[in-house]
């Protein structure tokens, strides 16, 4: 991990004159805690496909993944969109990973649908994260 | 409209906030902070107007760093990036450009609404105060605020422990053209109303009003007041230390600008 450095950032400096914004790397994962919020922090990660669909009447839904013998991973899931809680978007990232990657689009979508079942979504459909999956698979680089 | 005495809002003693230009940081982590104490009960529910001390991109709390800012750009103009606890998209500020508000409610004010719903109660005093300066702004589901000349603002949402953060960014002018070189903006985020959040055709208030920023501020405040009452307040000590501590922890940390990469 190089997450060292945040902890001297002044507090009142910019936060990007310091940001360490360099080109790594791996899917290590840290899970970072405050007295009321956890969180997921990965590693940059150099990402080969790259998908987008903006939900008609709602969101964009952004997808960055891998495919490594035939299997989705380092699934990134982002977006303009609003969950409840925020912890859903690790949910529903964590039921694409490892997935293999002629999934049909409505197996997809049901993984997705069943990892937000005790989440709310605003603005994201499982169907339009199974879209934007689709679209990361056939277009290719990002 | 709905009269005071029918109106849910009347339940609380609703108190305002106004303190002087904060860093961006600080304002992430003020919302967190005072979203936890009024779900505690140590605070009453709140407005908070904010004052910028600094240019800031604010993304939101589920999108992608690399995809939403030109961190070449935002270094260049020295406009600071972060993250801020609620979701929705990315938004350019200036200080003196943007009016911008926090509402700390406990979640029974909006009990039996749909979150889509709620967004649209939550400002109808804000469209009422515009409404009384000329501005016809109407509500655009999900959450911009808008006029027939463009958009105005867009608002966001989080609950937690029983207590809800609405929060919203209107423009009150904008710098087009630096504002491209700070976010990105993507083709397919355009491709169905044909606008996107950051990028939607923004009519300013300035241009609608023809007022100072601070006297549309002022309406705002006199409207909430007439509406809903409010008393004024301050920021507590012990807010502050606990946000200053959620800026050393968690706002300020590359770990939570990067939480999405």
């Amino acid at each position: 991990m190089d997450c060292s450095r945040q902890r001297e950032r002044p507090i009142a400096r910019s936060s990007i004159a310091s940001n360490p914004y360099h080109g790594t790397l791996h899917s290590t994962e840290d899970h970072r805690t405050d007295s009321s919020v956890r969180w997921q922090f990965y590693q940059r990660k150099n990402h080969a496909m790259h998908g987008e669909y903006k939900i008609p009447g709602g969101k964009l839904v952004v997808v960055d993944l891998n495919v490594t013998d035939g299997a989705l991973r380092d699934v990134v899931l982002s977006g303009d969109f609003f969950l409840e809680p925020a912890e859903a978007l690790e949910w529903m990232a964590a039921a694409l990973e490892g997935l293999p990657a002629d999934t049909p689009v409505e197996t997809i979508t049901e993984r997705v649908r069943g990892a937000a079942a005790h989440a709310e979504l605003l603005g994201i459909t499982p169907e339009g994260v199974a879209e934007a999956v689709r679209r990361a698979l056939q277009g290719g680089t990002a | 409209m709905s009269t005071p005495s029918s109106s849910p809002w009347r339940a609380y003693d609703w108190q305002l906030i106004q303190s002087a230009p904060i860093q961006p940081v600080m304002h992430m982590a003020l919302d967190e902070t005072l979203l936890a104490e009024v779900a505690a009960g140590r605070r009453r529910p709140t407005l908070r107007i904010w004052e910028w001390a600094a240019s800031a991109v604010v993304i939101g709390r589920f999108q992608s760093l690399r995809n939403e800012v030109d961190l070449e750009g935002a270094q260049h103009h020295q406009v600071q990036v972060v993250r801020r606890i609620t979701g929705g998209g990315a938004m350019f500020i200036e200080p003196g450009n943007t009016i911008t508000y926090s509402i700390y409610a406990p979640v029974e004010l909006v009990a039996g609404m749909s979150m889509v719903d709620s967004y649209a109660f939550f400002d109808r005093w804000v469209i009422d105060a515009l409404a009384s300066l000329g501005v016809e702004a109407r509500y655009q589901p999900i959450n911009d605020i808008t006029s027939a000349a463009g958009k105005i603002g867009g608002a966001a949402q989080t609950r937690r422990n029983g207590a809800v953060l609405h929060h919203v960014t209107m423009a009150y002018d904008i710098d087009s053209a630096k504002m491209m070189e700070v976010l990105r903006i993507g083709r397919e985020k355009l491709s169905d109303k044909g606008i996107a959040s950051a990028a939607k055709r923004v009519d300013p208030l300035r241009r609608q009003t023809g007022l100072p920023r601070a006297a549309i501020i002022e309406r705002m405040i006199d409207t909430f007041r007439a509406q809903h009452g409010l008393t004024a307040s301050a920021i507590k000590p012990e807010e502050w230390e606990a946000a200053g501590r959620l800026v050393e922890t968690k706002f300020g940390t590359d770990a939570w600008l990067r939480t999405v990469p």
